[in-house]
């Protein structure tokens, strides 16, 4: 009996070996994870979930008119002045995460430029690509508070012309609030789109 | 007794031996992609047209410099934000980044590792990367038409056998001009080659060739 106790611990454990090989590439660090590897966080808030979230607010928000902002946005750079002014982030987003939340941002702008757009709990943001030639230009990706993070910028459209010239004929500031889902995913809880004008 | 646990014995190895063989290639996912043209816009917007352009004894200067341009957000601590962090350095060092993601840049995107140069704008610490933001910019050229608005579009993507995957796009920039409008600046289709690896995707190789502007 003792034997064949061993004779199966042994079969048991022969099994076992490769399915812990075979789990641990799938647990290696993603080019994502590695990249947000930086030490740090507080203890983690506990997220918002999406039922807590406002109602859309898609109400126009004035033009940041300033000279300044303007330039500071079609700069096209990243503003760090921004986040110093934010808190801290109990978790940073990995750059796989800011990259996907901006994109989730030009698929938002798109359905908004519908006949009839869909509404935006029915869009699954996190796994739709932006259409092509869409693109943003943040001026500011900053954590606010409760898990949110905020997104603000400029985006652009490439249309060529009748010459095939390629050209951006309009720009619009955008300024969205994502707040946590379970899940890792994220709601867009406030979507600001407003023309911009002077190109 | 001695068959049965003879037979146990192969058939364990037996599987062992197979499972690996039926592995399928890694798929990227979508923010695999993402990231993989966001490191290719900002390779571009460096100026680095090609892995040879980069010189291996510069590794760090190189991945440090890249992570600046195109990741501050994510890997980047800031004397403002984490002052224990430079607690008892001299005051003109105020940028940190972690050992590992300085290391895994340069290992993922520069393919090499970094060398022995240790560039006069740069201290390392027991965690990280240490950076004298001044000293750094005042080093280094800048084209300011760099920082012009631009994107990445990719245009032909397949997964070879081996599991690498190869890349056909196209990046642009544009300049507001005299006119009312933005136009097209520069561009450069580019092929390149990224490989599955325990730490992420690699790119093995990349070719941007600039369009001559009409």
């Amino acid at each position: 009996m003792k034997r064949c106790t061993r004779i199966l611990l042994l079969f048991a454990a022969l099994l076992l070996m490769p399915c812990a090989a075979f789990a641990a590439p799938e647990s290696a660090a993603s080019p994502d994870t590695a990249v947000s590897a930086a030490p740090a966080p507080a203890p983690e808030h506990a997220p918002a979930g999406p039922e807590g979230a406002p109602a859309f607010d898609t109400s126009p928000v004035p033009d940041p008119t300033s000279a300044a902002e303007r330039e500071a946005a079609l700069a096209g750079a990243e503003d760090v002045n921004e986040i110093d002014a934010a808190p801290l982030p109990p978790k940073r987003l990995t750059l796989g995460e800011r990259l996907a939340l901006q994109n989730a941002v030009c698929v938002l702008w798109h359905n908004a430029q519908q006949q009839n757009p869909a509404p935006v709990e029915s869009l699954d943001l996190m796994n739709t690509d932006a259409p092509d030639h869409v693109f943003i230009s943040p001026s500011a990706g900053y954590y606010f508070e409760k898990g949110v993070w905020v997104f603000e910028g400029l985006i652009r459209v490439m249309t060529p012309d009748s010459t095939g010239i390629e050209r951006i004929p309009t720009v619009q500031y955008f300024n969205v609030h994502f707040e946590p889902k379970e899940g890792g995913s994220f709601f867009p809880a406030v979507v600001h789109f407003t023309n911009v004008g002077g190109i | 007794m001695k068959k049965i646990l003879a037979s146990l014995i192969v058939l364990a190895l037996a599987f062992m031996a197979y499972a690996p063989a039926d592995a399928a290639p890694k798929k990227p996912t979508k923010q695999d992609i993402l990231v993989m043209k966001h490191n290719l816009l900002t390779l571009w917007n460096m100026g680095i047209m090609n892995p040879q352009q980069v010189d291996t004894s510069e590794a760090l200067h190189t991945s440090i410099s890249f992570l600046i341009r195109g990741q501050m957000n994510e890997s980047c601590e800031m004397r403002s934000d984490y002052p224990a962090r430079f607690t008892n350095l001299p005051p003109n060092y105020d940028l940190f980044f972690p050992k590992a993601v300085v290391e895994d840049t340069a290992f993922l995107v520069f393919n090499g590792f970094i060398g022995e140069a240790r560039p006069t704008s740069m201290f390392l610490g027991a965690e990280g990367w240490y950076v004298d933001s001044e000293k750094y910019y005042a080093d280094i050229e800048m084209d300011s038409d760099s920082f012009l608005p631009s994107y990445c579009t990719i245009e032909a993507m397949m997964q070879q056998a081996d599991g690498t995957l190869i890349l056909n796009g196209k990046v642009r920039r544009f300049k507001q001009l005299n006119s009312a409008e933005e136009v097209l600046f520069g561009s450069a289709p580019f092929m390149a080659r990224f490989a599955p690896t325990e730490r992420g995707w690699q790119l093995v190789t990349f070719i941007f060739t600039e369009e001559a502007m009409g």
